[in-house]
């Protein structure tokens, strides 16, 4: 992958991701072609099945509890 | 809905405790392959060999599952009801939970067998789920919004999977 240089504080122009002055460019892209956050998948990948399943659950019960929340405005 | 009933960690334990003979397929199984996505309840192929079933039943029970369509406690699962392909969906004090005699094609956990891999999760805990590729393969077959909506992210798990190796 070619490295494009950025200066401080800016973004370049293939990715409106902000790179701090001095920071190499990362070697994997950080985007999918569709647009998708290719960073996202790489962190849960990350995790064991025991620590995704986890999520899984702390998510719903976030979910769960802003929409009771919002029932209640 | 409560906050606690969505532990699903809970129901696969009394699945497992109770020696049932299942797949993990839909959100859960993409959640648990590393796919950010989102999903509120667990979904199920079965063994639907009789003996398999009736210790699905006894796990359901311990679960306290119904029929969610249906008010609470006024039909239970019951193994001579799940015989067939088709889609049980039921609430239990864990979370809710769709018992799948079939997806996608009419495949049933026979036919899904050998496209599964088993997990473990902890010391005690080992389950089985579809592979990524054969997951994908179903959603594509199904076709419901929904699933064509996760398909670009499960691709993408898939690519990072595999280039990780």
């Amino acid at each position: 992958m070619p490295k494009v240089k950025t200066t401080v504080g800016q973004v370049n122009e293939r990715s409106p991701v902000y790179r701090p002055d001095g920071a190499e460019e990362p070697t994997l892209p950080t985007f999918a072609e569709d647009g998708e956050d290719l960073t996202v998948i790489r962190c849960t990948l990350a995790l064991t099945p025991l620590q995704r399943l986890r999520n899984a659950q702390r998510t719903a019960k976030s979910v769960q509890r802003l929409r009771n929340a919002a029932r209640r405005v | 809905m409560q906050q606690d009933e969505f532990d699903f960690e809970l129901i696969l334990g009394v699945l497992v405790k109770q020696q049932v003979d299942f797949i993990v397929v839909g959100g859960l199984c993409a959640v648990l392959h590393g796919a950010p996505i989102h999903t509120q309840d667990l979904d199920i192929v079965p063994s639907r060999d009789p003996a398999n079933l009736a210790r699905l039943e006894s796990a359901l029970h311990e679960l306290a599952a119904y029929y969610r369509e249906h008010p609470p406690g006024h039909i239970l699962p019951e193994a001579a009801r799940m015989t067939g392909p088709g889609h049980h969906l039921l609430r239990t004090t864990a979370g809710m939970i769709d018992v799948l005699g079939a997806i996608a094609g009419k495949r049933d956990y026979i036919a899904l067998l050998p496209h599964t891999i088993v997990l473990e999760l902890d010391d005690k805990t080992s389950i089985r789920i579809l592979d990524l590729p054969t997951l994908i393969a179903t959603k594509q077959e199904t076709n419901r919004t929904k699933d064509r909506l996760v398909l670009p992210i499960l691709r993408h798990t898939l690519e990072e999977q595999e280039r990780s190796k």
